[in-house]
């Protein structure tokens, strides 16, 4: 057991090493795409929180990345707000429209759950379409993002891509950290009872209910910090940050990556924003080979690539348990 | 400890429960029997919260229960374990423990703590565990245990809360005669000093373990007292028609 | 004024489109209350049969050929997709069946890019079925009232069919309790193959008479899914009779709705599926499970 832990040490202090080293190999181009990947890695781990949650596919979870994106964007914008308060508000803010919808998606189970997170979603959507006021419709607001500010030591500029990459991948490396924390605590450990037999759950104590809806509001936080980020990043936010597109997009890419490991959903974003930069300058028919392949792997291997990784890791080195 | 008055429950047209009076007195060990479909895990789930009474009165250790949530009954000291082996499948033997040790000691929104770290709350759950004879097995996925070994994990879950009154129902089903003897001889240590309600098939364990024995019969109680009078009685006879 | 004397043609509108939607959603909501999956693809479907029907039209010539060709190819690529992946797939659980039947709709809108191009595609209606007659004062598409002949004569199929045959009443047994169908010796996969198929055929046929009236580009399919499923959610997962109610609803709250109150007539639509999931999810008229 702890020779698997020292590796897996080891082996995330090296990924952290090259995530830091990143931005003096790669071209603007690529780190725009890594920032990129790492933004949707977040939102993908926010997603597998409710997935891991008994297959709770919900199809409405751009509504908190979206919401999280207008939030910062207009703070910035209208009230000159700063970096940092700006995107805790964006998490803020998806999370309270995660208390919102929460309170009565949770209720629900399977394809009702679906439904409804699709209707509210929806319903989000046109709210951002139609309130012209204030998310510009479908033009959408822009704002430039801040500097970040460090009280008494002054301002470090977000325009270099550089300084913009080391801040993002700060945040998503600690909003990772808890999300990886979250599972050893109780409210995590809860999380899974959820997942496999949410009735004994109540029998031994729990308000399921909720718990659940805690749970919900934790995902649509993270969710709101992703968007938030995506926000600031493309300095700009539309209707696009907050439709069905989105949310299937997000759907998808945990899929791929798998739900059933915490860094499933890591790969599935990051493959997924690769995939589909590589792809869409090979051939104008990308969406269909990444159509293809996730069918291909609902099929043939449900607990994504991280699933087959694993299975392959069992093949290539079986361990005597 | 536990009092039933007039109790009613109807699924659509279907009355199941009709007018059951019970009363279970503190520390003492109640079992209830009846043949098949006579409504005695449907009296379980009225007890547990699971199901809300059509019409009647639950009264357990001074209070009104009738209608409550399941998790509220089980946080006045109510525990259950099912007929169905219906632990956590996919986490490991102590996780299960756990998950009910956490609930007992009220941490249940809890998300900056380790729970690998809670030391007083892992022993709990050896000794638990210990007490099942599940601790060398305490790592492996429950799924993945024998039957006799869940279904000692089924009684776990419900001891672990440490509760004043505890159900089990038909917790020897589908053991063999070695088995049973185990789980007779568990029963008989986890519940001194506790109330226990049990739901049997097997009339040795029943009149091993019972001190007051109820007989269900289409809903309705037909018989209830000492053993030596249920064995004697002509309807429960009848009831079971020529059955042990 | 002008509102009020536009009121009866919307609410014709409204029929119109209702009648279609109920051609597609019926047989969506039968697939889900038998198989309990909900078929994302139903709108590719819909397409499909929309798409097939343009090129048959301009090989042939022949609308009326492919009214009748059309929808069988639809209910064809239906059973193809049932047989071959769906049912792989049924072993994992509702949430994969979901998943795959979005994953087929994303990879029939896209081969329909492929094959037919981004830009909507123009169905030339045969002459008959084009300009207007006036009834009542008012001046209506003859094209429109086709539709809701074919869809009207289309429900009296539907209801013959599910209430005087065999085979209807097997169907119905198996959306209410498929076990027990199961039990009694008829060959489940067999009721799920054809009743998949036909409901792609409905869809189909909903594709070719909707194609001209809704426009024939590659939105097609996400548009009406929308709408699909706040009907069958409304309707109740199940119920063909909720399906004809709700669709009727629908129909008219967009077409009279965008008389009055345009920008909320969208909204109002998933607000009462919201309203309907939360209080009551088997809607209108479907069975509580």
């Amino acid at each position: 057991m702890k020779r698997g832990r020292l590796i897996s040490w080891a082996f995330f202090l090296m990924l952290m090493l090259l995530l830091v080293g990143l931005p003096f190999i790669l071209s603007e181009y690529y780190l725009n795409l890594v920032i990129t990947m790492i933004i949707y890695s977040l939102f993908a781990l926010s997603y597998n929180i409710l997935l891991g949650n008994a297959g709770l596919l919900s199809f409405g979870h751009a509504a908190y990345f979206g919401i999280g994106a207008y939030t910062s964007v207009i703070l910035f914008k209208r009230l000159g707000v700063s970096l940092i308060p700006g995107i805790l508000a964006g998490g803020v803010s998806g999370g309270l429209l995660g208390l919102l919808f929460g309170a009565f998606v949770v209720r629900l189970g399977g394809t009702y759950f679906a439904l409804l997170t699709l209707a509210f979603n929806e319903l989000i959507y046109a709210a951002a379409e139609k309130w012209r006021g204030l998310s510009g419709g479908e033009d959408g607001v822009a704002a430039m993002r801040p500097a970040f500010h460090i009280p008494g030591f002054g301002g470090i500029d977000m325009f270099p891509t550089k300084n913009w990459y080391y801040f993002v991948l700060v945040v998503v490396v600690l909003s990772a950290a808890f999300c990886w924390y979250f599972r050893k605590t109780p409210l995590g450990r809860l999380n899974e009872c959820l997942r496999e037999n949410e009735d004994r759950a109540r029998f031994i104590g729990y308000n399921t209910y909720a718990s659940k809806v805690v749970i919900y509001i934790i995902s649509c936080f993270f969710a709101g910090i992703a968007g938030a980020l995506a926000g600031a990043f493309q300095e700009f936010v539309t209707v696009t940050f907050i439709n069905l597109d989105k949310a299937a997009e997000v759907l998808i890419m945990t899929f791929i990556g798998g739900s059933g490991t915490f860094w499933g959903p890591i790969l599935g974003g990051c493959f997924l924003v690769y995939f589909n930069d590589l792809l869409s300058s090979m051939t104008e028919h990308w969406a269909l080979i990444q159509g293809s392949i996730f069918v291909l792997l609902v099929m043939y291997a449900p607990q994504g690539l991280s699933g087959l990784i694993i299975q392959l890791k069992t093949r290539l080195c079986p361990t005597k348990q | 400890m536990l009092e039933v008055k007039n109790l009613y429950k109807s699924f659509g047209k279907t009355r199941v429960i009709r007018g059951v009076n019970l009363e279970v007195s503190k520390g003492q060990r109640h079992a209830v029997i009846g043949p098949n479909g006579a409504g005695k895990t449907t009296l379980f789930h009225l007890f547990s919260g699971n199901y809300k009474p059509e019409r009647g009165k639950i009264i357990f250790n001074g209070f009104d229960i009738t209608g409550m949530s399941p998790h509220k009954i089980n946080r006045l000291g109510l525990a259950r374990s099912f007929q169905i082996t219906n632990v956590f499948k996919g986490l490991s033997v102590l996780e299960n423990i756990r998950a009910v040790v956490l609930s007992k000691h009220g941490i249940r929104f809890n998300f900056y703590k380790n729970v690998e770290r809670m030391d007083g709350i892992n022993e709990e759950c050896l000794a638990i565990l210990e007490k099942i004879g599940l601790r060398d097995r305490k790592d492996v996925l429950a799924g993945e245990l024998s039957y006799g070994e869940q279904r000692a994990l089924e009684i776990g879950l419900a001891i672990a809360s440490d509760p004043l009154l505890i159900l089990l129902d038909e917790p020897t089903a589908g053991m063999s005669m070695d088995e049973t003897r185990e789980a007779v001889k568990l029963i008989d240590e986890i519940t001194k000093g506790r109330t226990l309600i049990i739901i049997e098939h097997d009339m040795d364990v029943v009149f091993t373990l019972a001190d007051i024995i109820t007989v269900i019969h289409y809903g309705e109680v037909i018989a209830s007292g000492a053993p030596e009078s249920i064995r004697a009685n002509q309807d429960v006879k009848k009831a079971y028609l020529g059955k042990d | 004024m002008e509102i009020i004397s536009s009121i009866p043609v919307q609410a014709l509108h409204g029929l119109v489109y209702g009648m279609l939607l109920f051609l597609v959603a019926s047989g969506l909501t039968l697939i889900f209350g038998m198989m309990g999956v909900l078929n994302f693809a139903h709108g590719a479907l819909y397409m499909l049969g929309a798409y097939f029907s343009f090129t048959i039209l301009q090989w042939t010539g022949m609308f009326w050929l492919s009214l009748i060709v059309a929808p069988f190819l639809v209910m064809v690529v239906g059973m193809v997709m049932e047989r071959f992946f769906l049912r792989k797939v049924h072993v994992y659980g509702h949430a994969h069946e979901l998943l795959l039947t979005f994953g087929m709709a994303y990879i029939i809108e896209e081969l329909v890019k492929i094959i037919w191009g981004n830009e909507p595609v123009r169905v030339d209606l045969p002459h008959i079925l084009s300009g207007s007659v006036t009834f009542l004062g008012i001046e209506y598409p003859v094209y429109r009232l086709f539709i809701l002949l074919i869809s009207f004569l289309v429900f009296i199929l539907m209801f013959l069919v599910l209430f005087k045959t065999r085979a209807g009443i097997i169907v119905r047994a198996a959306v209410s309790n498929k076990e027990m169908v199961d039990a009694l010796g008829f060959n489940v996969p067999m009721v799920f193959l054809l009743l998949f198929g036909m409901g792609a055929w409905l869809a189909g046929l909903a594709g070719v008479i909707g194609g001209p009236y809704r426009i024939t580009n590659p939105a097609m399919a996400s548009t009406i899914i929308i709408d699909l499923f706040v009907v069958v959610v409304i309707g109740g997962l199940g119920s063909v009779g909720g399906a004809l109610i709700a669709s009727l609803l629908i129909g008219q709250l967009q077409s009279i709705g965008i008389l009055f109150l345009p920008e909320f007539a969208i909204v109002f639509e998933f607000l009462l599926m919201a309203l309907v999931l939360i209080f009551r999810p088997h809607g209108l008229m479907g069975e509580a499970k």
